[in-house]
């Protein structure tokens, strides 16, 4: 069984249950509320064991049974204010250092498995995931390495801008897949990275990301978005996104064309 | 130069800079407490810190940072110092020099039930523990432990470790508002290992309460606390762990039980060494500074 947790309202996660209907393949939805409020759960551990299970629908499943999970969460997420504003932080905290513990804990393929900077919104995590990338793929970032800096308290899920000096390319289930506008030599040259993506990937957990190139003064990484959003794109790009997603957490069974 | 980043009404801040004083370092602070006083600039590579005595000019050739924490929900508290922390936070992702401890790293104690499998995984005993929102789940929990369970937050938010007692069955409703971590109760005496670097400072510590930052803390108890020592194999691993994790400095967690099972409790990436040094006279803060002065860079992209 696969496990969405995101709003209904998300493309990908759309084109994820129209192509799981398609292929007759079980997949469970979560809304984020639902999740962080009503989920009912438990996980332990010892030195030696790590168990658990989630309530879905009223049915119980055990955290081995899981296919694999895609987490679309915009984080908007917050305690109900029947708590007072301390409680309402504390219970966010537990919420989130619970499901964290909880996610890290299943051995499935998790789409994201982003790493605790992105759960505590540290606005230093996009930046350390481009730095990583860019190292991995033998590129430098953008030389005004500020540029690309979330502002505000935290940083939010971006769909891709329309500049003429960017390219982007998304990463999905370890496949490259161009956006518009996107250059064959860039997608050339990223093809020839394989092997640095995966162990990128490995290291951060996140197997769907945009990349986005900067061209003004040379290739460089401008930026790492581990949420795009992908309501503007176009219809094949989200299909073929879903679809690589989908062959990377059930490798084992064709989804259809 | 060495800069301190965190907060002047935080016991870890002034010790430090008595110690840098001692030692006849140069050094800068900022004080996160005044945010609004300090700026962050990008000057091509370089990070410059103005403000209060930073002229954006000396090079910084190691960082020790303990972010200053809010004990306030006042906006105009809260939102100077986040933002502070933040452009901090940023220039630390690029700084060149040693920092103690990089904030990017040093999150793994925010969900304890996950860093208890990090600790596991290096070998250590960890105590039997349940995170759940189910009633049903912790009473069941709480059976199996023979009654002996502790219970205590999941997250680094301060809390206390409580044992469970007959009071405590009626709060179990409350449950599906919020999880909340079980523990089995390991009784016994408490150990906390500092790293700093390669060297590791081991304390021992006994008190009335299962938690013993209680006692010392909200009970105003004395406890007891003194220089000790375990077998290498741990203090191996709590370096070994401590470097895993990109840090340099590291304050782990450990019971001891009557007959001798040694748990593992947490990593605090951010320990308040001064807490326990002022008990047991170990000089941990003179090691941290150390560490400070031997790791200093001949070039550096920070200037405060």
């Amino acid at each position: 069984m696969i496990l969405s947790c995101g709003t209904t309202n998300d493309r990908l996660l759309r084109e994820l249950w129209t192509l799981s209907g398609e292929a007759a393949w079980s997949i469970e939805h979560m809304e984020e509320r639902e999740l962080f409020e009503s989920c009912a759960f438990a996980l332990e551990r010892s030195a030696n064991r790590t168990r658990g299970f989630l309530v879905v629908r009223g049915r119980r499943f055990d955290l081995r049974k899981f296919e694999g999970v895609i987490l679309r969460l915009r984080q908007a997420w917050w305690p109900s204010d029947e708590f007072d504003l301390q409680d309402q932080v504390f219970v966010y905290h537990e919420t989130m250092a619970s499901w964290f513990a909880l996610l890290d804990s299943m051995k499935c393929p998790i789409v994201n498995r982003f790493g605790l900077g992105w759960w505590l919104h540290d606005l230093a995590y996009p930046l350390e995931l481009r730095t990583r990338l860019a190292h991995a793929v033998a590129l430098p970032v953008s030389p005004a390495a500020t540029d690309y800096v979330p502002q505000g308290e935290r940083h939010w899920p971006t769909a891709r801008g329309a500049s003429d000096d960017v390219e982007s390319i998304y990463r999905a289930g370890g496949r490259l897949l161009p956006a518009p506008g996107c250059g064959r030599d860039l997608l050339a040259r990223l093809s020839k990275c394989g092997d640095a993506f995966s162990a990128w990937e490995e290291e951060t957990g996140i197997y769907l990301s945009r990349i986005d190139f900067d061209r003004a003064g040379g290739l460089c990484v401008k930026a790492v978005e581990a949420f795009p959003l992908l309501e503007e794109e176009p219809d094949d790009l989200v299909s073929g996104i879903a679809r690589a997603l989908l062959q990377a957490i059930r490798p084992r069974r064709e989804v259809g064309a | 130069m060495i800069l301190l980043l965190g907060s002047s009404s935080d016991h870890v801040f002034p010790r430090l800079l008595a110690e840098l004083g001692r030692s006849g370092h140069s050094f800068a602070v900022v004080d996160e407490d005044h945010a609004a006083r300090y700026r962050i600039d990008r000057d091509g590579d370089a990070w410059r810190i103005r403000g209060d005595r930073c002229d954006g000019t000396r090079p910084v050739k190691a960082i020790f940072v303990r972010h200053a924490v809010a004990r306030t929900l006042d906006p105009d508290v809260i939102v100077p110092m986040s933002a502070l922390q933040a452009d901090l936070n940023r220039m630390l992702l690029f700084a060149s020099c040693s920092v103690i401890n990089r904030p990017s790293k040093a999150f793994s104690n925010y969900s304890k039930a996950y860093q208890l499998g990090l600790l596991a995984a290096v070998g250590f005993d960890v105590p039997r523990t349940l995170v759940t929102n189910i009633p049903e789940e912790a009473l069941r929990f709480h059976e199996e432990c023979e009654g002996r369970t502790i219970f205590k937050g999941a997250s680094n938010v301060m809390s206390f470790a409580q044992v469970w007692k007959a009071e405590h069955f009626e709060r179990v409703r409350l449950l599906p508002s919020c999880p909340t971590q079980f523990q089995e109760f390991v009784a016994g005496a408490d150990y906390r290992v500092h790293i700093v670097g390669e060297e590791a400072f081991v304390t021992r510590l006994e008190a009335s309460n299962e938690d013993y930052r209680r006692s010392a803390l909200a009970d105003g108890e004395q406890i007891k606390a003194e220089p000790a020592e375990l077998p290498y194999e741990v203090i191996e691993r709590c370096i070994r762990l401590t470097h895993q994790l990109g840090l340099i400095v590291g304050g782990i967690d450990f019971k001891e039980a009557a007959d001798g099972r040694l748990v593992a409790l947490e990593l605090n990436p951010y320990p308040q060494f001064t807490f326990y040094e002022g008990r047991s006279g170990q000089r941990i803060t003179q090691a941290i500074v150390a560490h400070l002065v031997s790791t200093e860079v001949a070039r550096t992209n920070v200037l405060a």
